[in-house]
């Protein structure tokens, strides 16, 4: 079957899945809560070439700027797949390698924002991330301060069993300091000797400092899924079985933390947060190739879990960014250093998808960020406030993204 | 009960306070100690022992067209002895004429041995050549790296010049380079570990910095080796101020444009960085390249020794202004870049950098401002000393604030690991397992992607997947999940025969692992959970008095289950 037939038969499906949710759907004001909604962000880090992913390819300052292997074209080796409702006049065109995300756009559940950003000078690596997971846009506020996912369980009284979780094992800023969020690479492996020593060390867990809240939170994450995850007729744990016909053949780690994700999701512990790290995106040099590898198995793994996942459309939102985009220039090492505005992504059932969104200015030196890198035409916040707005029924914003003043709707939620 | 500040200092200073070390310590006393660590000599008995000795299984199945014998004797390394000279590839040799070598057809190698630790004290051009064969399986291109790896555990567990090995893992971590983003990284992985970091990490800061640029695994890092006008590539210039020397804090990107307003620029005393310096430091470091023997065309090849090169025709060689200090036009080969080190090196953002994130490493996850000033002080005074750091070291070894504060920190799974080995006395002999199992723990030993390095604070190593791994992993050790070549506990044979009862055994084996660390509480629990039994499906326990009676396995699988507790409790997770 191929892949495109199989996402319309899941999004049919659903509709006759969801029954009794469409109810709550059709009031899906923006007040209207929705506690069930699961938000999964996946953030490429190292810096995402935003104008090797998603580009006009016919703009002359572009095709000046870049040789033709860092570029998207409209014919030839580097041809990009055509968007449609993109910018008026703007031949916007989707990386060669995304054609699974180009399926999902033309489906209408991916939304593509362009000139997405931090509005800092920053280009480092390290400020850019540590800002963005903060939910801010200065270095006030940023030190010390916790994440804004962290706000968002937060401000949506999360408990349950297993309200967030980081995949891949480590904590990213985001979540940092919440006492809820547990990072975890399988599930399956996330267990420790017997109830007897695990009830020792719950014993010994029970200060009040961050070692033993962290302790405790790890001691009873491992009750909750050592007492539901499916187990053989041995009573030995049972590998993750994705959907019939779904493969995350090939998506590497990045599927495996995605499979992780709909494995709990799945699960009934309550997962409302998810978060999901794409390394490698720091393409100083050799870029063509890499970049190539790296869109590849992003967009397969975002489909495979998207179909994984058919069930939760509805109640789903997956947004994707990256700390900055890169020069429009490139370099002579045959790649791009840190630029500034990139391209952000949302997937869900109900998105408005099948457009590019964000304001176009071109890229012509005049309207370029210091006169060489894509201006931030959109906070990255205002992407963020939308999904928490629209899709999860958070009206108020101000405590997560401190500074930020929401300005009309981009429009996709 | 409180840990007793010397024990709160030696494990700070160390690898894992031990009893045997803290009485040590007790009689010389703590300054004298410390003088001791900050001149480690040659000798490091126990270790050097434990790596000659130390074998790691390779296997692989390799197909290959070059016999050995037909490789110049300068490129068929000592390191081809022993079983796996049947394997071969064609060197990335330089001047050999490809098209000349007549490559016979290819067979089938297969390659399945425990070999000994070969390469760790080859030069660098012998690992170049020898080990960056580009036929060559990659079992065996990774292998050097995987041999520091393990010889580095080894050193984290029983060397006894345990400051110098905290520092070189804290320099390893502050240069981060990944040996995965190239297997050429790998192959000369031992060299650099060992005339780079290891060499320098007592010395001097900026005869460090350069050693560092200079070397192949950083150049190919960071992507200076393909660097050249124009435009430059700004990795590694960008992470030389952010990471390597002044510091994200000195970072005054609000100023992108208007070099003119950062404070001290006009005097040539920038107080900090912003992009245009990031772009002018780029361009210093055009044409500074790796030994690699690339080839450029027109019979340009450069050398392929795997060290530094450095290649004129990429260099911008105009003038450019660095924090504020301007650099002449056509300087002589290296001067731009040479420069660029300088005021890098020498800048005082920089040794604030370097002393506070020294301090967080030894000290506290938030050090006092006023220690990182003593320490950045000292560190300015001798910043032209051979000894620099060492310098630096005593000022933070002997400060008040290493005795006080338990628990500022928590230990990074090797100091966690190391510490459970030093702690028990187990017999240890790490294989290629251990790597993997501190991975995931969150400690992704040269093998850190982002040039960050791993943070070094609680947040991070406190996440629940590294806590519970770090108990999952002492436990396997402790209870025999691996084969009895990892690791030989030995705990009944090391339990000293006067200690008979359930409470004398326990509270030996507390005080050996944890001495003066475990709360009364955690004591209480540890030593009724250790004496517990099952008797019809319920838990009654022996009198603490009692004196044991298991049988040996019976106990010896008791007492591996209570070290592996004693480990997993909140006290043993922190510095």
């Amino acid at each position: 079957m191929k892949r495109r037939q199989f996402l319309k038969i899941c999004s049919g499906s659903l509709v006759a899945m969801a029954g009794s949710r469409i109810g709550n759907l059709s009031f899906a004001a923006d007040s209207a809560a929705r506690p069930d909604h699961l938000l999964v962000v996946l953030f490429l880090r190292g810096g995402c070439d935003g104008l090797n992913l998603v580009a006009p390819v016919n703009d002359l300052s572009y095709i000046a700027a870049r040789p033709e292997d860092l570029r998207l074209t409209d014919n030839g080796k580097y041809e990009g797949l055509s968007l449609k409702n993109s910018y008026a006049g703007v031949d916007m065109r989707l990386h060669p390698k995304a054609g699974a995300l180009r399926e999902l756009y033309d489906a209408g559940d991916l939304a593509i924002i362009h000139g997405c950003g931090l509005n800092s000078g920053t280009r480092s690596h390290f400020e850019a991330q540590q800002m963005m997971e903060r939910g801010v846009a200065d270095q006030k506020n940023n030190n010390k301060g916790s994440g804004w996912l962290t706000r968002t369980i937060e401000s949506l009284q999360l408990g349950g069993l297993l309200p967030a979780v980081a995949t891949g094992g480590e904590m990213p800023d985001s979540l940092m300091h919440s006492r809820v969020a547990v990072s975890m690479y399988r599930a399956r492996q996330f267990g420790y000797g017997s109830e007897d020593h695990v009830g020792l060390l719950k014993r010994l867990y029970r200060g009040s400092e961050s070692i033993h809240r962290a302790g405790q939170l790890t001691l009873d994450t491992v009750t909750a899924l050592q007492s539901r995850l499916p187990r053989d007729k041995n009573g030995r744990i049972m590998d993750y079985q994705p959907e019939p016909n779904i493969s995350y053949e090939d998506t590497g780690d990045l599927g495996q933390n995605l499979q992780t994700i709909a494995q709990l999701a799945k699960m009934d512990t309550g997962l409302r947060v998810a978060t999901v790290n794409y390394d490698g995106w720091d393409t100083h040099e050799y870029q063509e190739g890499k970049f190539a590898n790296l869109t590849d198995k992003m967009s397969r793994a975002v489909m495979a879990f998207y179909n994984d996942m058919s069930r939760f459309h509805q109640r789903m939102t997956l947004v994707v960014h990256s700390e900055f985009g890169r020069r429009l220039k490139s370099n002579q090492s045959g790649g791009t250093d840190h630029g500034h505005g990139g391209v952000n992504m949302v997937l869900g059932g109900g998105i408005k998808g099948g457009k590019v969104y964000g304001d176009w200015k071109g890229l012509s030196n005049e309207h370029l960020d210091q006169g060489a890198d894509l201006a931030v035409t959109t906070d990255y916040r205002s992407v963020l406030h939308e999904v928490l707005n629209k899709r999860i029924g958070i009206a108020e914003t101000r405590t997560i993204f401190p500074g930020f003043e929401p300005t009309s709707a981009l429009g996709f939620a | 009960m409180k840990p007793s500040p010397e024990f709160v200092a030696l494990n700070r200073a160390t690898f894992g306070a031990t009893p045997d070390e803290l009485s040590r310590m007790a009689k010389m006393g703590w300054p004298a100690w410390v003088e001791e660590q900050l001149k480690p000599g040659k000798e490091d008995a126990e270790a050097d022992k434990r790596i000659a000795s130390q074998k790691l299984r390779i296997e692989y199945e390799h197909e290959a067209s070059i016999d050995p014998q037909t490789l110049k004797p300068g490129e068929r390394m000592n390191m081809m002895g022993g079983g796996n000279s049947m394997m071969m590839g064609a060197a990335r040799a330089p001047n050999q004429d490809d098209a000349a070598a007549k490559q016979p057809p290819k067979k089938k190698y297969k390659v399945d041995e425990k070999r000994g630790l070969t390469l760790l004290d080859l030069s660098l051009e012998n690992l170049f050549v020898a080990q960056n064969r580009e036929e060559y399986p990659y079992a065996e291109r990774e292998r050097a790296a995987r041999e520091v790896e393990v010889a580095t555990i080894i050193r984290a567990c029983y060397s006894q010049w345990q400051v110098r090995e905290v520092l070189v893992d804290f320099w390893h971590n502050h240069f981060n380079i990944d040996i995965d983003s190239d297997e050429v990284i790998s192959a000369v992985w031992p060299a650099y570990d060992r005339e780079v970091i290891r060499k320098h990490a007592l010395g001097n800061f900026r005869e460090m910095l350069q050693a560092v640029g200079q070397s192949l695994p950083m150049l190919y890092y960071l992507n200076n080796r393909t660097s050249r006008a124009s435009p430059a590539n700004e990795n590694y210039a960008r992470e030389l101020f952010e990471l390597h020397t002044l510091g994200a804090e000195h970072y005054l990107n609000q100023l992108y444009a208007k070099w003119r307003e950062v404070p001290g620029a006009l005097e040539g005393k920038a107080a900090g960085y912003i992009d245009q310096d990031v772009y002018e430091a780029a361009r210093a470091f055009t044409g500074w390249t790796a030994a690699d023997g690339d080839d450029q065309g027109d019979n340009d090849r450069f050398p392929a020794t795997g060290g530094f090169y450095y290649y004129d025709k990429w260099h911008d060689p105009y003038q450019k202004r660095v924090l504020g200090i301007e650099l002449e036009p056509n300087q002589p080969a290296l001067a731009d870049g040479m420069a660029v080190l300088d005021i890098a090196a020498f800048h005082p953002g920089t040794a604030i950098h370097l002393s506070r994130k020294l301090c967080r490493r030894f000290i506290a996850d938030e050090p006092a401002e006023e220690l990182v000033n003593r320490v950045a002080a000292a560190w300015m005074a001798h910043a032209k000393s051979p000894d620099q750091i060492v310098h630096v070291m005593r000022e933070i070894l002997l400060s008040p604030e290493m005795k006080t504060g338990f628990g500022q920190k928590t230990k990074r799974p090797l100091e966690f690991l190391a510490s459970f080995i030093r702690g028990s006395g187990a017999d240890f002999h790490p294989n290629e397992d251990i790597g993997y199992e501190l991975k995931g723990c969150g400690q992704h030993l040269f093998q850190w992607g982002p040039p960050t390095g791993h943070p070094d604070t609680s947040d991070y190593w406190q996440s629940p997947d590294s806590l519970l791994n770090r108990w999952k992993f002492v436990r396997g050790l402790a209870t025999d999940d691996y084969d009895g070549e990892v690791v030989r506990m030995n705990l009944i044979r090391r339990t000293p025969e006067d200690k008979c009862t359930w409470q004398a055994v326990a509270d030996h084996w507390m005080d050996r692992l944890a001495p003066t660390l475990l709360g009364e509480t955690t004591r209480e629990e540890l030593a009724k959970w250790f004496r517990q039994y099952e008797d019809d499906d319920k838990l009654h326990w022996h009198e603490p008095s009692d004196e044991i009676t298991l049988n040996e396995s019976d106990l010896a699988a008791r007492l591996g289950e209570f070290v592996a507790l004693i480990a997993a409790t909140p006290e043993f997770q922190l510095r």
